[in-house]
């Protein structure tokens, strides 16, 4: 293993380390939420974690298995705020839920999603094309 | 790891700001700006009737009487909870009225269910569906149709101009052919509790995920001008509230044939002849008269 190897994968798992973190904090605000909610329960609510810990902490960690390379992109800046405004977008809806209302503009949250993440997707493929290209031109 | 570049940070701080400008507006749009859509329109009893027997025993609180009205306000103690019920007769349906908050229809109008009550006038009132916390549902009100896009998970109780009750399916009726056929008003929240005398709740059922038990507003039907408006408290140590079937049941105990839920929780408030008589509390702890969307009340 090479020392970039290393590098990388404490990198990941650093990333790792911060999703997961920011899952255990959903978990908790969705908890103490439900607990002063006077028994009225929002499935946004309580499993709002799941969006940090499923598109975040579960790929970084296979990332970091496989020692991938780790660097700081527009890519993975927008991927990260496709998680946050998925998981922003749960919790603000589990509130309407336990409140007992509901907003047509939840469907803002769900577009800004899903367009940050199909933009980060693209933007990394790009980058992924581009990065083969001057490699082969080195080459 | 690498560090973000100056365009990077700038990309971070945008994004974040994009995220925050969303969730305040999502909220501020939901709970604070105010749309205001429309301005809102808007017997001698009985006594040869013979009273229906009842099983459970209540204390009169109060009662009120005129030519055209009748209300008895009794206290019940049922499910270690204390169940206001207004027992009311009238000459004619006309009496049984709606009120919106500031007489406007809209979100984020609200007002207190007594202060609403003290500004029309009623005699006895309840908080009505808090039609302003749902963007749809049937929204009729003495006799004016307010909102047609139906909530096709939610029943609607219809009361039409004889005074009938009807309980109905908004994902199998549309609002303009109840108005059509007499409605007068038409609530969206529910469930149904009674249709006929029959149950339209199981033991399970609950208000999408409320927990079980709950301070509730009702109103029922008993017979041709005899209605209910039920109110109880809940989650407090001395009144534990009702489940749906529990206060289903109750109704249909007192004798009444067709009933309804409005909205509860902290919304559940009773006014009688200037006064609040229930204790309307969100946490269990402290009186606190939520404001609502309308009232249901009967006056002139």
């Amino acid at each position: 293993m090479f020392t970039s190897d290393i590098d990388n994968t404490k990198r990941w798992l650093i990333r790792t380390l911060a999703f997961t973190s920011a899952s255990a904090f959903c978990a908790l605000f969705g908890g103490i939420y439900e607990v002063f909610s006077h028994g009225v329960y929002s499935y946004y609510m309580i499993y709002a974690f799941a969006f940090p810990l499923v598109l975040g902490t579960l790929p970084s960690l296979i990332f970091a298995m496989l020692s991938r390379p780790c660097k700081t992109s527009a890519a993975f800046d927008l991927y990260v705020f496709a998680i946050a405004a998925a998981t922003v977008g749960s919790i603000v809806n589990g509130v309407l839920e336990i409140y007992g209302t509901s907003s047509r503009l939840m469907i803002l949250f769900v577009i800004t999603a899903s367009v940050l993440l199909a933009v980060s997707v693209a933007l990394a493929v790009f980058e992924h094309i581009k990065e083969c290209r001057s490699k082969a031109e080195t080459k | 790891m690498k560090k973000h570049t100056k365009t990077g940070i700038i990309r971070v701080i945008a994004l974040t700001l994009l995220l925050c400008a969303l969730t305040a507006y999502v909220l501020l749009d939901t709970f604070v700006i105010r749309h205001s859509l429309a301005e809102a329109g808007g017997a001698a009893v009985d006594r040869a009737e013979k009273p229906e027997e009842e099983s459970l025993t209540y204390e009169a609180l109060d009662a009120y009487s005129d030519t055209e009205i009748a209300v008895i306000l009794k206290k019940y103690r049922q499910y270690d909870t204390d169940i206001y019920v207004a027992d009311i007769r009238l000459e004619s349906p006309e009496y049984l009225r709606c009120a919106l908050a500031e007489d406007t229809y809209g979100r984020n109008i609200k007002e207190k269910t007594s202060e609403m009550a003290e500004r029309v006038g009623a005699i006895v009132a309840v908080n009505g569906d808090y039609y302003g916390a749902r963007e749809m549902g049937f929204v009729i009100r003495n006799g004016e149709l307010y909102r047609a896009a139906p909530d096709v998970k939610l029943e609607s109780l219809v009361i039409n101009d004889d005074g009938s009750f009807k309980i109905v399916s908004q994902q199998r009726t549309r609002a303009m052919n109840l108005l059509e056929e007499g409605a007068r008003h038409a609530f969206t929240f529910g469930p149904g509790l009674l249709s006929e005398g029959e149950f339209m709740v199981n033991r399970t059922d609950e208000v999408e995920q409320s927990m079980r038990s709950n301070p509730r507003t009702a109103i029922g039907r008993i017979s041709d001008g005899h209605y209910i408006l039920l109110v109880s408290d809940g989650r407090t140590d001395t009144s534990e509230g009702l489940s749906l079937y529990e206060l289903a049941e109750f109704l249909k105990d007192i004798g009444t044939v067709d009933a309804y839920n409005l909205d509860g929780g902290g919304s559940s408030t009773m006014y009688y002849m200037g006064e609040v008589v229930n204790f309307p509390t969100t946490d269990g702890k402290r009186y606190n008269e939520r404001s609502v969307s309308d009232i249901v009340y009967i006056g002139y």
